[in-house]
């Protein structure tokens, strides 16, 4: 009965001392030392202040949109680079350190040991775009407030009036800290979990991290045109009109998942409100996602001979 | 064998979880454009000018990255005033991010104002080179713009920036458009009072609009925080100018606080006419006010 117990799938302790060891081990692998980089693009970022029209009335926002470009770009090419790279390392690593052999001799079903390595990734993941954020958060909140006073004096001092006042102050309010732009790095986190997945899965396939990592390059990519495919298709296979083509198109709409609906980021990055029904949506979608590639993945290492 | 047949059932569950899942992502894509949370895929001859580099990077979502890589390196094109070079960089930027109004509004600036005006004094151009391409970057600027406008209906920074380019005299004027733009973004309601007087100032420029401009006048003199210089006097001109006018007097103090304070203002409206609003009766008000032993 106890054995039984011990054996059951996802056992959440096995999956968190799995994850917490990935973790670990991840950290212990320097990547940390990417924020120091970041740190120095979000400091620098809010240097560069392009000329722009900057006459009596215009109420300028620019800067604060710059930074915002660089700071969740940098995140987002972080989040990606690492989904892959760090997932398409783990299972190799493991094979080259032996640990596999280890872990496996033990009763730990493979389904835990996947779920948990992606888990470590995923969390690593998250605790770097959390601090990430912050800094962006703390970088973005001083300009945007150090723009709103300037801004503010200047319009008192020029006789504006309280309506026109309270507009240009929602205006540079939309531009600084907002929840959207919060929903905008979850979006990102989101993506990454998806690619981290993919990334897995691919993986159990091969015996080569380069391969691994091209790949998974090469599926995010055909997943951030798959609503062009979709929509190709739509077009083109009208009935009595299928070509090859559009039956490609087809197939690369059916088989990726559709990146470009998590780049509300872009939207999040304007200023535009994010609905929170956005959000619920999308973290809808990974979770499928995820538990499908998570389940791929199991069938195809569950009978992977080391 | 295994390998294979693995790759095979993969292949087919993935094809099948497509089939439920396709319908659903399809309709969130809709409704994510229609919501304008995420944008219509770049058209093929974007991907193809800025390169295949960057066009991997846009399609892979960081199109906000590259647009801002763009927009740097456009600086540089400013500073080395290679403004054909500058004004296809925005060109590139707007349509990798066509709901970032700050780069509709400074490309349009760099080409209505820097480009043009650098044309306009390169004394190694012919005279009417000079002047055909001051002109042709003014158009392009403006035709900037207004593309911005159709994307951002109602931005009424764009629509204001429309106003003023439409209204400067020196950038070869349509004052109707001028008003009609500074009239839409003062009705998005999240204009300020600038964009109303600005409005006005464009529709009493604009022939056979005198009786529009003098209604719109006198609903802006009403609130006091209105009542500017340029504002004071244009409402004055444009009642001097109504057939059944009352006397001059008498509209001076309607439209003045005092007598001295009118011959102020009408003194400086009369000197500081850059914008080439109506002058009407300033004159003879100003000769009236001067023989009545005025001082401002």
């Amino acid at each position: 009965m106890g054995k039984q117990q011990s054996n059951r799938w996802l056992q959440p302790r096995r999956v968190s001392v799995i994850a917490m060891n990935t973790f670990t081990q991840l950290v212990r692998m320097k990547v940390f030392y990417f924020l120091m980089i970041f740190s120095v693009i979000a400091v620098v970022a809010q240097f560069l202040d392009l000329p722009q029209y900057n006459g009596v009335e215009a109420v300028y926002t620019g800067e604060l949109q710059i930074l915002k470009d660089w700071c969740m770009g940098v995140m987002k090419l972080f989040a990606l680079v690492f989904a892959i790279a760090a997932t398409a390392l783990l299972l190799p690593k493991d094979v080259e350190d032996r640990t596999l052999y280890t872990i496996l001799a033990k009763p730990v079903p493979r389904l835990d040991y996947l779920v948990g390595k992606l888990t470590g990734v995923l969390l690593l993941i998250f605790v770097s775009l959390l601090l990430m954020n912050v800094m962006m958060t703390v970088v973005l909140g001083y300009r945007a407030g150090a723009l709103l006073d300037e801004q503010v004096q200047m319009a008192v001092s020029r006789g504006w009036n309280e309506p026109a006042i309270a507009s240009m102050r929602a205006e540079i309010q939309a531009q600084g800290v907002t929840w959207s732009l919060q929903a905008g790095v979850f979006a990102i986190f989101l993506q990454a979990c998806i690619v981290g997945a993919v990334s897995m899965l691919l993986s159990t396939f091969s015996t080569s991290t380069l391969f691994t990592i091209m790949v998974s390059f090469m599926t995010y990519l055909a997943g951030s045109f798959q609503a062009d495919a979709a929509e190709f298709y739509r077009v083109y296979a009208k009935p009595g009109n299928t070509t090859l083509t559009s039956v490609l198109m087809k197939g690369v709409a059916l088989i990726f998942p559709n990146y470009q609906l998590f780049n509300i980021t872009d939207a999040a990055m304007q200023g535009q409100v994010i609905p929170l029904a956005a959000v619920m949506d999308l973290t809808g979608l990974t979770a499928f996602y995820v538990v499908l590639y998570t389940l791929l993945s199991w069938f195809v290492f569950s009978d992977k001979e080391f | 064998m295994k390998l294979w047949r693995n790759i095979v059932v993969v292949f087919l569950v993935l094809l099948a979880a497509g089939w439920v899942k396709s319908p659903w992502e399809e309709g969130k894509q809709r409704q994510f454009e229609q919501q304008g949370l995420v944008w219509r895929p770049l058209e093929p001859d974007v991907k193809k000018k800025i390169g295949q580099t960057c066009a991997v990077v846009a399609l892979g979502g960081l199109r906000s990255v590259v647009a801002s890589f763009l927009n740097l390196s456009a600086y540089g094109s400013f500073e080395n005033r290679d403004w054909v070079k500058l004004s296809e960089k925005f060109d590139l930027i707007v349509a990798l991010q066509p709901r970032t109004t700050y780069y509709w509004d400074v490309g349009a600036w760099h080409m209505a104002y820097n480009a043009a005006m650098d044309y306009k004094e390169n004394e190694s151009l012919p005279a009417a080179r000079q002047e055909a391409l001051h002109r042709a970057f003014v158009l392009r600027g403006r035709s900037f713009l207004e593309r911005g406008v159709v994307n951002n209906p109602h931005e009424w920074t764009l629509l204001s920036s429309l106003g003023r380019f439409y209204g400067t005299p020196s950038k070869y004027p349509d004052y109707a458009k001028s008003a009609a733009a500074y009239e839409r973004a003062w009705k998005t309601g999240k204009a300020r009072n600038f964009e109303a007087r600005a409005w006005l100032y464009s529709l009493a420029r604009v022939e056979g609009k005198q009786r529009e401009a003098l209604a719109l006048a006198r609903q802006l003199f009403v609130r006091d925080r209105n009542r500017v210089d340029t504002l004071c006097c244009l409402l004055f001109v444009l009642e001097w100018s109504q057939p059944d006018a009352p006397p001059t007097l008498e509209l001076l103090r309607r439209c003045f606080e005092n007598e001295s304070q009118a011959l102020r203002m009408l003194r400086t409206y009369r000197e500081n006419n850059a914008e080439m609003l109506p002058t009407a009766g300033v004159e003879h008000a100003i000769s009236l006010l001067e023989s009545r032993g005025v001082k401002p």
